[in-house]
């Protein structure tokens, strides 16, 4: 390999490993899977680097790579750590002051027990910024379907933030009723 | 279409996103270690690619290189048995020197086969690789869909003349160009291709072989005037399947018969599980022998 393929790889690496980690992160929702995934991907993406390098974007090809990589380890994960979307919103549901926090929090819960397609589509769409026809063609999908997906992951996501507020409204009442008791 | 309530979950979860992911601190990745890595892999690949060719070339050159479908046969892409001494040509330098050649036959038939759409499918791309010295010198010498090992342009015939080069055809025309591969001394496999236009060495019978089965890859009737009656038939192949592409290893023969004449081994359609057909030119190009594999038709 060139020395010069090598300073270009290693440029890509400087300026690109932290937004493929960050993406890797919301896709796994552990840091640890995360940095095995770039470490992975980065790999994987210079021993093609001759030809990715040729390609209009390094970037769209490293992040299909750690797209697929992320789901092919959820596919072998599969079948015993899936919770039940309905039980997101139960975690950890005490009083906490900082409601904006929590809220957040429990949307990314929901987003980890999302299907993996689906969280997939919400991570490249309001994470990366990606258009639908550009999540289409990372997942070899149809641009209808991301839509679809999309649609439907927003609509799980608002079941859970609207499920964990009543709840949280219903404690509310029930303390404030002991303590006017 | 969003419902109401979704531009709000939306924005939500864009700042869920960035604050889950912009607050935790990003590990330091090293691109010489990933590099380093990287070339490990690499060399775990062609080690067992490797393996793989040698596994399959104990097993008596019939492991396919190239994967059949339908009627179509494989065809072997093992280092396959030595090729004949060229005649002519300085003596071999190194033990290996025939097992390049062997391998050359191998790596131009996968191209000419790679080359045509009809049998593309039947060349797996992986262990035409591991006849070459690395990685790079595969994607260098074989180059786009193949053109790489034919000198740019579509082929479905040639000829090993000596060592200096290969001549290749299109039907039974003859390209422009001639390749000259270059071995790895140890191993056999093929470090590189040069293609040029000069002259080789002629009067070996070549045109009569080329003659003859490139006017049958063209559909054409094999060489009018270039078989003599002694031949019956030059049809070694199941009567479905037409004459696709060929091979002809070096001849071997002439000076010491008088008159001369010079055998070839012609490998058809990429078949080598049978033994190529064995022809037979005299000194006047005429074809006088021709023998089919002990199995075929």
């Amino acid at each position: 390999m060139r020395a010069a393929e090598t300073a270009e790889f290693a440029e890509f690496v400087h300026s690109r490993s932290a937004a493929l980690f960050r993406t890797g992160l919301l896709l796994t929702g552990s840091r640890e899977v995360a940095d095995d995934l770039v470490q992975s991907t980065l790999e994987r993406v210079w021993r093609h680097w001759g030809r990715v390098a040729r390609a209009d974007s390094p970037e769209a090809y490293a992040r299909r790579v750690l797209v697929n990589l992320a789901n092919d380890r959820w596919r072998g994960q599969r079948g015993g750590t899936e919770v039940p979307l309905e039980q997101a919103g139960a975690h950890d549901r005490g009083v906490d002051p900082y409601r904006q926090v929590v809220q957040r929090d429990e949307l990314m819960r929901a987003l980890h027990l999302l299907p993996v397609r689906m969280r997939t589509v919400l991570v490249l769409r309001y994470y990366d910024d990606m258009s639908d026809e550009g999540i289409a063609d990372l997942l070899r999908i149809s641009a209808s379907t991301v839509r679809s997906q999309a649609v439907r992951g927003l609509a799980k996501l608002r079941e859970v933030v609207r499920g964990a507020e009543d709840v949280r409204g219903a404690e509310g009442r029930v303390a404030g009723s002991e303590r006017a008791g | 279409m969003n419902e109401p309530g979704d531009i709000e979950v939306e924005r939500e979860l864009v700042r869920a996103m960035n604050d889950s992911a912009g607050n935790e601190p990003v590990p330091a990745y090293d691109p010489q270690q990933l590099a380093a890595s990287g070339r490990r892999h690499r060399r775990q690949v062609w080690a067992l690619a490797a393996s793989v060719a040698a596994v399959a070339a104990l097993g008596a050159g019939l492991a396919a290189l190239l994967s059949g479908g339908g009627p179509s046969h494989t065809v072997p892409v093992t280092a396959g048995p030595a090729a004949p001494r060229p005649v002519g040509s300085p003596p071999a330098s190194a033990p290996d020197a025939a097992r390049g050649w062997a391998t050359m036959r191998t790596v131009l038939l996968a191209a000419e086969r790679y080359e045509n759409p009809a049998t593309r499918g039947t060349v797996q791309l992986g262990q035409v690789a591991a006849l070459f010295t690395d990685q790079a010198a595969f994607t260098r010498v074989w180059g786009s869909g193949g053109l790489g090992a034919t000198c740019g342009a579509v082929a479905d015939g040639a000829l090993t003349m000596d060592h200096s080069g290969v001549l290749l055809y299109r039907g039974s025309v003859q390209l422009p160009d001639h390749a000259a591969f270059t071995f790895d001394d140890r191993t056999g496999r093929i470090s590189g291709v040069s293609c040029g236009s000069g002259q080789l060495p002629g009067g070996l019978g070549h045109q009569t072989i080329a003659a003859v089965f490139g006017s049958q890859v063209s559909g054409g009737k094999a060489g009018d005037g270039l078989v003599g009656p002694q031949v019956s038939s030059l049809d070694c192949s199941p009567a479905d399947r037409p004459l696709t592409n060929w091979y002809g290893d070096i001849a071997t023969g002439g000076g010491l018969a008088v008159p001369p004449t010079w055998q070839w081994q012609v490998t058809l359609n990429g078949d080598q599980a049978d033994g190529p057909l064995s022809a037979v030119v005299d000194h006047t190009g005429l074809m006088t022998q021709a023998t089919c594999p002990t199995s075929s038709p």
